[in-house]
């Protein structure tokens, strides 16, 4: 009983003044857990209460780490810890674990569950294994708007009632309610009351009790009546605690017993009961009104189907793919307009000739390279990245790619960070926690670092798509698909290991709420503003640095068996792809600088566009990338799969540029 | 009759009966609402491929290997 004694320690310090005891109390640090199922809508309340930018979206598996933000109330710092979302406390993949663990030993002072009204019944599963801890919990009752276009409508009194906890109604992508919730959570942070968990029904109930009685008084530190759950369920957590031998007999006969009049494994009945009650609370607490098949129930009926859904999925990416580039384009020669207007007057200004070339030609250039070549495709490419995101229909490609990944040692899941890719291989790798075994999680690294990210596709588009036509881009985005296949058939075959199989939610579609949608994408190019452009002026710099200091051609030299000899390209580009290493756009924005024109065909011919492309898209992942891998999945795995990816690019780029050659003469 | 669930035709309703397979898994599925008597429906299935079923509101995509291993019944 440590939290009792505590509080009457604070008691009596605080008796002897009124004022010491407000001041206290209103001084404390409150730590606030947000947990509940994977898409309930943890990071929409996370980040609409703290100003924090986590991903949402609209698929299980976001957020996989915690992540810990702040909010001042009435000026009081409240911690606000967001949680990847977990079904039960019974965890299997990694992020799962991390959620497990906050809630059982991170003792936070008050847990949120965030829950979806428009999936109560199942959400109360957890709920209900919260309330078994006695921890303090607050309901909140999220997507009360998408409950309400379905047809439900929900009691939040009478759900409060029964569950015996504060629950509070919030639309958080909307902010409504929020405040509500924030102030009820510090109440509860204040009061301490205990929880008394509801009661199930059956031999389950009647076990509870009796082992509750045969252990009562053995533990202090966890409740009795969750530890009697724990020993019926056998969980492993209990290897932590020891039990009196007698009471794990009793266990043992009475589990038996169980298991012989259901005919079921007792995770099974448990579940079972956990869920009958769970069921009874959510039909006396929402009503049903029957509603239409509403136009996305249809849609995605078609985007699941086995023909039909290949077909759209083919056709969708393929006019994203176009438009994208085509917006690409014209907002890059629109830029490039503008400068060429403003070069001449800021040039204009006087400054000594060596400062001039630093400035000029590294900054200068630098700044307006990385903004025409980069920023146009960028753009429109994170604004579309957030729609698919938040739409769903991630979880509708998995389902429709479980097959094929079958086939590359990984089920639907694997695809979910394979295509995150896309956007940027870091919270790739970091996604890869969704899938349950190592094996995977290596497998779908190594595929993620194949994918061309946003950075690589400033390349393929800038370079290749606007000098080659948009088919050859075409090509290097089908001919990568192609190596991540085989690849993937390799490491299938040459890494023993199981597959297991795909267990997934595909949640409802939807059509993205704006705000949070467009919110996300400014994040995404305010880090390219914060982070990428910096690194690509600093790159122009030392890049006049190393120009001025007269190592160039040494450089060049050294490199050119490969660069030269091997991949066929023009010896500057040797110095580039080192440069590449820091981001990979830099590749071109580098080239660009460094031969001072954006008409790249002054420089290279169209099979080293090509070369040039296909290499930078598979040569190294960039430093951000490899540090995540390492951290993920240890510094060994880190360089051998570095090293694979390199020996890999050196040998298709040189084959490819051969071949080229070859049919060419 | 009694049979696996990935043997349901698209629209069709069951009951599930009960799960076979390693507890990993058999935990995994009762935790999501795959329990017995729980009514489930198939929304979609891809020959050899994965099937996607209705439980208690919600989605799910199941691996063929995974819909194999829970038996449902007719729903009287
Ligand atoms: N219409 C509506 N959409 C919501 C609401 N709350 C969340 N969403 C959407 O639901 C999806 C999931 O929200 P997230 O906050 O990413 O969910 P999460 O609980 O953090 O999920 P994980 O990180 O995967 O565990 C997003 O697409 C949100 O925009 C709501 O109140 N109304
Ligand atoms: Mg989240």
């Amino acid at each position: 009983m440590l939290s009792v004694e505590g509080l009457q320690i604070r008691y009596m310090l605080t008796t002897s003044s009124e004022k010491t005891e407000s001041s206290y109390i209103s001084s404390r640090e409150i730590t606030i857990a947000l947990a509940g199922n994977p898409n309930a809508g943890k990071s929409v309340v996370f980040n609409q209460l703290t100003g924090g930018n986590q991903i949402i979206g609209n698929w299980p598996g976001k957020t996989v780490e915690r992540t810990e933000g702040w909010v001042r109330y009435r000026g009081r710092r409240i911690r606000i810890v967001d949680l990847p979302g977990i079904y039960s406390l019974s965890t299997y993949t990694e992020e799962e674990l991390i959620a497990r663990e906050f809630i059982i030993s991170g003792t936070p002072d008050v847990i949120i569950n965030v829950i979806d009204a428009s999936l109560l019944e199942r959400s109360l599963f957890l709920t209900l294994q919260l309330l078994e801890m006695e921890r303090p919990v607050l309901l909140a009752v999220n997507q009360l708007d998408v409950a309400e276009s379905k047809g439900l409508r929900t009691d939040i009194n009478t759900l409060s009632k029964l569950l015996g906890v504060p629950a509070v109604g919030i639309i958080a992508t909307k902010g409504t309610g929020l405040n509500k919730l924030l102030t009820t959570a510090i109440e509860l942070a204040e009061k301490k009351e205990r929880i008394i968990p509801p009661a199930y029904g059956g031999e389950i109930e009647q076990s509870i009790l009796e082992l509750t009685r045969l252990l009562d008084g053995i533990y202090q530190e966890y409740p009795t009546r969750w530890l009697a759950i724990k020993i019926i369920e056998k969980d492993e957590w209990l290897k932590n605690l020891d039990i009196p031998k007698s009471i794990l007999t009793r266990a043992e006969e009475i589990r038996e017993e169980i298991e012989r009049t259901h005919k079921e494994p007792i995770e099974v009945i448990v579940s079972s009961e956990r869920y009958a009650l769970a069921s009874r609370i959510a039909r006396s607490s929402q009503y049903y009104e029957k509603r239409k098949k509403s136009f996305l129930q249809n849609l995605d009926l078609v985007l699941l189907h086995p023909i039909l859904g290949y077909v759209s999925m083919v056709l969708f990416l393929f006019v994203a793919f176009v438009s994208l580039f085509k917006i690409g384009a014209i907002g890059s020669s629109f830029l490039e307009e503008l400068f060429s207007h403003l070069d001449p007057i800021i040039k204009s200004i006087s400054i000594p000739e060596t400062l001039k070339n630093l400035l000029w030609d590294g900054v200068l250039n630098g700044f307006i390279s990385g903004v025409t070549i980069a920023l146009p495709y960028i753009l429109p490419f994170y604004i579309f990245l957030s729609f698919l995101e938040n739409s769903g229909y991630l979880a509708r490609i998995a389902f429709l790619t479980d097959s094929i990944m079958h086939k590359l040692g990984l089920h639907g899941k694997g695809a979910i960070p394979i295509i995150m890719g896309y956007g940027c291989n870091v919270p790739a790798i970091l996604g890869t926690r969704i899938l349950e075994s190592k094996r995977e999680r290596i497998i779908a690294s190594f595929l993620s670092m194949l994918i061309p990210c946003s950075a690589r596709t400033v390349v393929i588009l800038g370079l290749v798509g606007i000098f080659l036509g948009i088919k050859w881009a075409l090509v290097i985005y089908i001919l990568d698909l192609i190596v991540i296949y085989i690849v993937g058939l390799f490491m299938n075959r040459y890494y023993p290991g199981e597959t297991p199989g795909l267990i997934m939610e595909v949640p409802d579609l939807r059509v993205p709420v704006l705000k949070p949608t467009l919110r996300q994408s400014w994040f995404r190019i305010k880090e390219f503003l914060y982070v990428a452009l910096p690194y690509i002026i600093l790159g122009s710099v030392l890049l006049e640095i190393i120009k001025l200091l007269g190592w160039f051609n040494a450089i060049n030299r050294i490199l050119s068996p490969i660069i030269v000899n091997w991949l066929g390209l023009p010896p500057i580009t040797g110095i580039v792809l080192i440069f590449g290493l820091l981001r990979k756009e830099l590749t071109l924005i580098l080239l660009s600088t460094f031969s001072g024109t954006t008409d790249f065909s002054l420089i290279l011919n169209p099979r080293q566009m090509f070369i040039f492309s296909f290499f930078v898209t598979l040569y190294i992942p960039c430093l951000a990338t490899i540090a995540s891998l390492r951290k993920e999945l240890g510094r060994f795995i880190a360089f051998i799969l570095v090293f694979l990816e390199i020996l890999l690019s050196l040998l298709l780029a040189g084959i490819l540029n051969h071949l080229w050659m070859y049919i060419a003469s | 009759m009694i049979r696996p669930l990935s043997t349901l035709k698209v629209g069709e309703k069951g009951k599930i009966v009960r799960l076979i397979g390693g507890t990993g898994m058999i935990k995994r599925l009762s935790d999501l609402g795959f329990v017995p008597e729980q009514e489930v429906e198939v929304v979609r299935s891809a020959p050899r491929g994965p099937i996607a079923i209705r439980v208690k509101g919600t989605i799910y995509a199941l691996g063929r290997g995974v819909a194999d291993k829970i038996y449902v019944d007719d729903i009287q």
